[in-house]
């Protein structure tokens, strides 16, 4: 067998027995059940209400009766967007950081690069070994989704909407392996563990929750009053700043999508396939860019210096 | 291959400034157990990160089963063996599973029997289920030793292979060196600080003392040039503390 799938493979296999990545898989799928549970719990209650209140109006001798709520299927699942954003990238940074400084640190790379194997080949081992994993994980999640849909929600969905969903677990997965590569070039440049993992961490929670943070300071407020009630309401509205800053937060591109493919965005349910399709390919676009920057310097500072090995 | 098995000239190797290892031009013969000593960072280790193609020497060149280190650097890899320090493996997965791993990598055919073949050798039959993570550093050892041993390499380079054991793991390694020179016939390579196992073990010795080398010969040769009260001990200290008198293997 090729020496990348060799490595590839063993990677997939040491992941599932990592403890700490298994904890976070059942963590994932325990919240996607969850999620599921309380949305369709949530969605039902919505139409019993609009049932008990059309039964009234009937009863009243109403000879119109108010629209019903319009419920769209995915936004049941519109948790899972925050679930990849979250756990997701705390994954990617778990199974990135972990990739190289554990092989040098247990003297296994050593072994590896003694045996006929170019350090590319390891490289690139490591990558697809990771991706396999991050995608068997969001594989058990879309098929977990779906099951749960169809068996708690008690909804069938169209083609489109699993379509959709498809979509946002392809486009998750460019987002976490954006976590694993960055880690993965960290783990090349930084001396201990430790370190890798901390600094992980920090430009997560930077992308995840400062950079947004940021980017609503400079959101502009207009205020509305309720003409009835005489109350006012203030509205964030965003600006050319807040948008600018967001746009540095994968974390931010992977939420507006997931609005957009989940019908949770006002709006997106009726979107055409078209538009749906480019906005799509516009995030994932975004997503890959720094994903391949981190790759591509990786394997450039993991080639030249070839003391990385032996520290 | 040819009748040598390591044959070094002026191997040179820097980090920045420092030289680590200065112009060494040694020659071990295939079916030597060679025993390399020198206090800690003397380039014993530099050495056999250069020998088994971890490194790129700064300068000068050396054949590793009569193939160039920098320019057949993957066939050098498909005739050696290597035993870091203080090996670990990956403790998640069972005994089976790393070797399977290791020999995958070096296209090893029929792994399962090779795995089995190999733990019978070191005398770990059944322990292809286990997992690492729960061993001695004796058995670590032991699995780090099949290891190298799964592609059946012609040299074997050890670094400190004794290195943290009790004096029964040390005696059984020792136990172990020699059956896989003798009744293998392969070419051993080790780094030590243990005097003790290369009296026992070794065939030749050399000594480095401040990244260059100070003297290299059969270890009887050695031992012969000094009065019979001297032990290796004494001799390693004659020539460490740098009453250099570089003499080659003859």
């Amino acid at each position: 067998m090729n020496p990348t799938l060799v490595i590839a493979r063993k990677e997939i296999r040491a992941a599932f027995r990592n403890r700490l990545f298994l904890i976070i898989t059942v963590l994932f799928l325990g919240l996607s059940v969850l999620s599921v549970y309380v949305g369709s719990v949530t969605k039902r209650a919505e139409m019993r209400i609009y049932d008990e209140r059309v039964a009234v109006l009937m009863a009243e001798g109403a000879t119109a009766v108010p629209a019903a709520p319009e419920i769209h299927t995915l936004t049941i699942l519109s948790n899972l967007t925050q679930y990849i954003a979250i756990v997701g990238a705390i994954v990617g940074v778990i199974l990135g950081y972990n990739a190289l400084i554990e092989e040098r640190e247990a003297g296994t790379m050593r072994l590896i690069l003694t045996r006929p194997v170019y350090r590319d080949r390891l490289l690139t081992g490591k990558l697809l070994g990771g991706g396999a994993g991050i995608a068997i994980l969001l594989g058990l999640a879309f098929a977990f989704n779906l099951l749960l849909l169809i068996t708690f929600g008690g909804i069938m969905p169209t083609g489109l909407e699993v379509l959709r969903l498809l979509i946002l677990i392809v486009i998750g997965l460019v987002y976490m392996m954006l976590f694993f590569t960055v880690s993965m070039l960290l783990s090349i440049r930084l001396k201990d563990s430790a370190t890798v993992f901390l600094v992980s961490l920090v430009l997560w929670m930077l992308v995840s929750f400062v950079i947004p943070q940021m980017a609503q300071t400079q959101m502009a407020n207009s205020t509305v009053i309720n003409s009835i009630s005489g109350m006012t309401n203030t509205i964030p509205q965003e600006t050319a700043a807040s948008r600018a800053t967001n746009f540095l937060s994968p974390t931010w591109h992977l939420q507006q999508i997931g609005a957009e493919l989940l019908e949770v965005a006002p709006g997106s349910a009726a979107l055409e396939g078209t538009t749906l399709m480019g906005d799509s390919a516009g995030a994932l676009f975004i997503l890959l860019i720094p994903c391949v920057i981190a790759g591509a310097m990786s394997y450039i500072l993991f080639l030249r210096d070839e003391t990385l090995v032996l520290e | 291959m040819t009748n040598t098995a390591i044959q070094t000239h002026e191997l040179t190797r820097k980090y920045g400034t420092h030289t680590a290892l200065d112009r060494l031009t040694l020659t071990i013969a295939q079916g030597e157990i060679f025993g390399f000593l020198g206090h800690n960072g003397a380039g014993k280790t530099t050495t056999i990160n250069l020998l088994t193609t971890l490194l790129l020497p700064t300068s000068g060149e050396a054949q590793v089963c009569g193939f160039d280190i920098v320019k057949d650097n993957l066939a050098v890899r498909q005739h050696i063996g290597y035993v870091p320090e203080n090996v670990r493996l990956y403790n998640d997965l069972t005994v089976a599973e790393n070797l399977g791993f290791f020999a995958a990598l070096s296209g090893v055919p029929q792994i399962k029997t090779k795995i089995v073949q190999v733990l019978a050798m070191l005398g770990c039959e059944g322990w292809e289920s286990r997992r690492v993570g729960g061993f001695s550093k004796g058995m670590r050892q032991r699995i780090g030793i099949a290891q190298a041993l799964l592609h059946q390499p012609d040299v074997l380079f050890l670094d400190e292979p004794s290195s943290g054991l009790d004096p029964e793991g040390t005696r059984d390694i020792g136990n172990l060196i020699k059956q896989l020179n003798h009744e293998h016939g392969i070419t051993i390579f080790m780094n030590t600080h243990q005097l003790a196992e290369v009296t026992k073990l070794c065939t030749s010795i050399g000594i480095m003392s401040h990244g260059r080398l100070v003297v290299a010969d059969k270890l009887a040769s050695v031992i012969a040039r000094f009065p019979t009260d001297q032990s290796l001990e004494d001799i390693y200290l004659h020539f460490e503390h740098g009453q250099a008198e570089t003499v080659m293997l003859s």
